[in-house]
């Protein structure tokens, strides 16, 4: 998991590789946490992300709300392994679209 | 469970016929599956399909092929849990193992030896499937995916495994509100394998509260923040709901509340049902203008939160009283088919002795028994009629077996060939659907062999890459109308003359119509095919389909433009069991002709067979009709009245007549079949006992019209 930011226009890509468990969620809360500080407009890359847990959802939902909350964006691509989180969050209630979370 | 040899053999004969169904049902979702991958309810009746062939394989001792199925089940359970994506291999996986299923079916009743390497090397390409990390499952995973694997030994449990929704009885809707502590997620309980187990309960709608999830900077990431309303409609009891939460019952906040037996209710109710608003303010907010949501909002009473989720358990409800008012329709029951045979054979029986009642009251001329006869009379037509209806079955079993061939055929060609159907639920005899299966594969592989283009050719021609083949049913009377239809090549006539010409089918000089040459095609032995391949073009099949379609007492018909494409058309009764007839009588001796061929009748004398000088034909509006003289045709000996009639019968676009004594009228025709000694008597195609017990024979209108152009045409080259 990576946060790159492309200081020019203050966007950056937030590249999720890796299972977004309980294991590594702090390590995930971090890096939404500096691409929510350096920039205004984040787009999340799931690559090859495997499972996702609870704990990951409900970090999608505060990032959503923090971005929303301060007039930023946060997009996510590549919708291929982002159905893993929509399928995910459809299971437990959530109507999570991908395209507008 | 101990059970005697007999009980478990009708268990295990059970267990088949309900193995069977499930793979056909699951071939028809895997199709579906593949056409949209991410349909949640395929994915899951697939699994459900899975889970109860190898829960009920298991409990009556087909220890392989629940063995079999487990591995698959579980991958299902990872597609259903998006953990795997559903793939063309996954659907092409799936379908070889629902064919190596029936194979070990049918090993299992005394069928061909299964190739067992064969399911190792399905179960090898299902592994594939499954992710690195995927494929070693810890014991809760295993838990939690097959929640219900410790029920298979009880009885109850066999046939409606998991199918939770079937039962419409003790059937109640829940209202569970669960809020878990924050400290869950380390305590290792994961809220999501909750609500996974309540699903697997009944039909359940979740409404997820993210409202106190806190921003970024204030979240701590391993507590839990989010609350659930989720409603339940199950059987399973209160108790059921209970044990789910039993390990967590100190650490969240549970409340479970029956919700009156499936009412719809209005989201005021609702929501003071659950105390979110008094009735004080509910009163006072509907005094507004507003819709009521947005009342409740405005005025601070409700969040968005809990009006959604209102809603959602409105939505719930109103669902599920739609689908008690569809299942309640739909309820069924299974019945042996044999028993139904048995049921039509009686039926027709009661027809007969109904018919001699009523003709006995007639001769009797007493009012009384009259009375009653007419009654009887109109009892038995009911009855029949709805006896009749039992055994009919909509064509659409029929048509998703051949999505499966479609498919198949198609990627063994590399062609790209689309199915579609129409009038799926248009109703045919059961015996007569059975009997369509082969012809119409035969067709279809037809139609995509010789028919459908490849796809770079098609694209040459300005056609879509991929080819349609369409089957529609339509009611038309007595009959149904199958039309098979591919948007192919098309039939180039003169390819056919051309054919016929070389095997000596037709001679040079005969002129034939469109629909003439058309028909050349079902000439035994006949194929236009350039290369014999293995689907199609050895010449053997279409004069089959023909004989085929015309023991059904139907009818074939080939409508074909070249590029554009081709319709062949079957024209079927709507069953095999009754018919409407036409009573005759030649020479004191009883004959039926079934009526729907019947066209019209006429009379002939022996002035008009003069005019014919010899040949046995007849004018029918400037039309010459050849006709065939039945009673020479079953020897005869009595003379024939002055005045014959002629019925005109059409046989596939053919007019031709059936010389008579004399026309009884229309008769209610139960139809019984000829023993083996009437084998050689190809004129009939059975047989009926009339009111006063006799027997008349049932006239094979097909054969007979074949026999007259024979002779007519053995006379003319005579000539």
């Amino acid at each position: 998991m990576n946060f790159q930011l492309n200081a020019s226009d203050k966007t950056g890509q937030l590249v999720l590789n890796e299972p977004l468990t309980l294991d590594n969620i702090f390590l995930a809360k971090e890096l939404f946490m500096e691409a929510f500080e350096k920039a205004d407009l984040v787009n999340i890359q799931f690559k090859s992300i495997e499972k996702i847990d609870l704990s990951g959802i409900q970090l999608f939902c505060s990032a959503f709300r923090t971005f929303s909350e301060t007039n930023k964006t946060l997009t996510i691509d590549n919708a291929n392994h982002a159905f893993i989180l929509q399928k995910k969050a459809r299971k437990i209630g959530l109507n999570f679209n991908i395209d507008h979370p | 469970m101990n059970l005697g040899v007999s009980e478990m053999d009708n268990h295990q004969h059970a267990y088949r016929e309900e193995a069977y169904e499930l793979l056909t049902e699951l071939e028809t979702s895997l199709l579906e599956l593949e056409e949209i991958p991410d349909d949640e309810d395929q994915i899951d009746r697939v699994f459900r399909a899975m889970h109860t062939i190898k829960g009920s394989s298991a409990m009556f001792g087909f220890d392989e092929i629940a063995a079999f199925t487990h591995d698959i089940e579980t991958v299902f359970d990872r597609v259903r849990s998006g953990d795997i994506l559903v793939t063309k291999e996954l659907v092409s996986y799936s379908l070889e193992a629902r064919d190596q299923i029936i194979a070990m079916l049918g090993a299992s009743s005394g069928g061909d030896p299964v190739d067992e390497s064969k399911s190792d090397v399905i179960i090898e390409k299902f592994k594939s499937l499954l992710p690195q990390n995927l494929d070693q499952h810890t014991d809760s995973d295993e838990q939690t995916s097959d929640p219900d694997e410790q029920t298979f030994d009880s009885d109850e449990q066999m046939f409606d495994d998991t199918d939770n929704n079937s039962s419409i009885k003790n059937v109640a809707s829940y209202r569970i509100r669960f809020k878990p502590h924050e400290k869950i997620f380390i305590d290792g309980t994961d809220p999501f394998q909750l609500i996974h187990e309540l699903h697997e309960l009944g039909d359940m709608t979740v409404v997820a509260q993210t409202d106190t999830i806190p921003t970024l900077d204030q979240i701590i990431p391993e507590n839990c923040y989010m609350h659930w309303d989720i409603i339940l409609t199950t059987n399973q009891g209160l108790e059921a709901i209970r044990d789910i939460f039993i390990f967590i019952e100190d650490a969240c906040e549970l409340s479970i509340d029956i919700i009156d037996d499936i009412e719809e209710k209005k989201l005021g109710e609702i929501l003071i049902e659950r105390k979110d608003i008094t009735t004080y303010t509910l009163l006072q907010t509907l005094n507004q203008q507003k819709r009521l949501g947005e009342m409740l909002l405005d005025s601070k009473a409700v969040n968005q939160c809990q009006i959604n989720s209102a809603l959602a358990e409105q939505n719930h409800i109103r669902q599920m009283k739609e689908k008690r008012n569809y299942e309640s329709q739909a309820s069924s029951i299974r019945v042996d088919a044999t028993k139904l045979d048995i049921l039509v054979d009686l039926v027709g029986e009661l027809v007969t002795v109904q018919a001699s009642l009523s003709q006995k009251a007639t001769t009797i001329e007493d009012p009384e028994l009259l009375a009653i006869a007419e009654q009887v009379e109109r009892l038995t037509a009911d009855l029949r009629d709805n006896t009749m209806g039992i055994r009919m079955l909509p064509i659409s079993t029929t048509f998703s077996k051949f999505k499966r061939l479609i498919r198949d055929l198609s990627n063994e060609l590399g062609k790209d060939v689309v199915m579609k159907t129409e009038g799926g639920t248009t109703e045919l005899d059961k015996k007569v659907i059975e009997r369509l299966n082969d012809p119409m594969v035969h067709i279809i592989r037809n139609s995509i062999d010789h028919g459908i283009e490849s796809p770079d050719i098609r694209q040459k021609s300005g056609k879509n890459k991929t080819g349609t083949i369409s089957l529609v049913a339509i009611h038309s009377g007595a009959n149904v109308l199958i039309k098979i239809s591919d948007d192919g090549a098309g039939i180039d006539p003169e390819a056919i003359r051309n054919v016929a010409l070389k095997k000596g089918i037709i001679s040079p000089d005969i002129e034939l119509s469109e629909n003439e040459t058309y028909n050349l095609l079902f000439a035994p032995g006949f194929s236009t095919a350039k290369t014999i391949s293995d689907v199609s073009g050895r010449g053997v099949g279409m004069d089959v389909v023909k004989s085929s379609i015309d023991a059904l007492r139907g009818s074939i018909d080939i409508d074909s433009e070249i590029g554009v494409g081709t319709t062949i058309t079957l024209k079927l009764p709507l069953t095999l069991a009754i018919i409407d007839g036409l009573l005759v009588d030649i020479g004191g001796e009883f004959y039926v002709i079934p009526l729907p061929a019947v066209e019209e009748c006429i009379e002939i004398s022996n002035n008009d067979r003069n005019k014919s000088k010899g040949r046995n034909i007849t004018w029918v509006r400037d039309e010459i009709v050849p006709y065939i003289p039945l009673r020479e045709l079953f020897d005869v000996e009595k003379p024939p009245p002055e005045i014959e009639q002629v019925v005109i019968v059409k046989v596939d676009n053919t007019h031709i007549g059936l010389v008579v004594d004399n026309i009884i009228g229309e008769y209610q025709t139960v139809i019984k079949s000829l023993g083996r000694i009437y084998q050689s008597a190809k004129e009939f195609s059975g047989a009926t006992i009339l009111a006063d017990g006799s027997v008349a024979l049932i006239l094979d209108v097909h054969r007979l019209s074949q026999l007259a152009v024979d002779l007519e045409q053995e006379v003319l080259e005579l000539n």
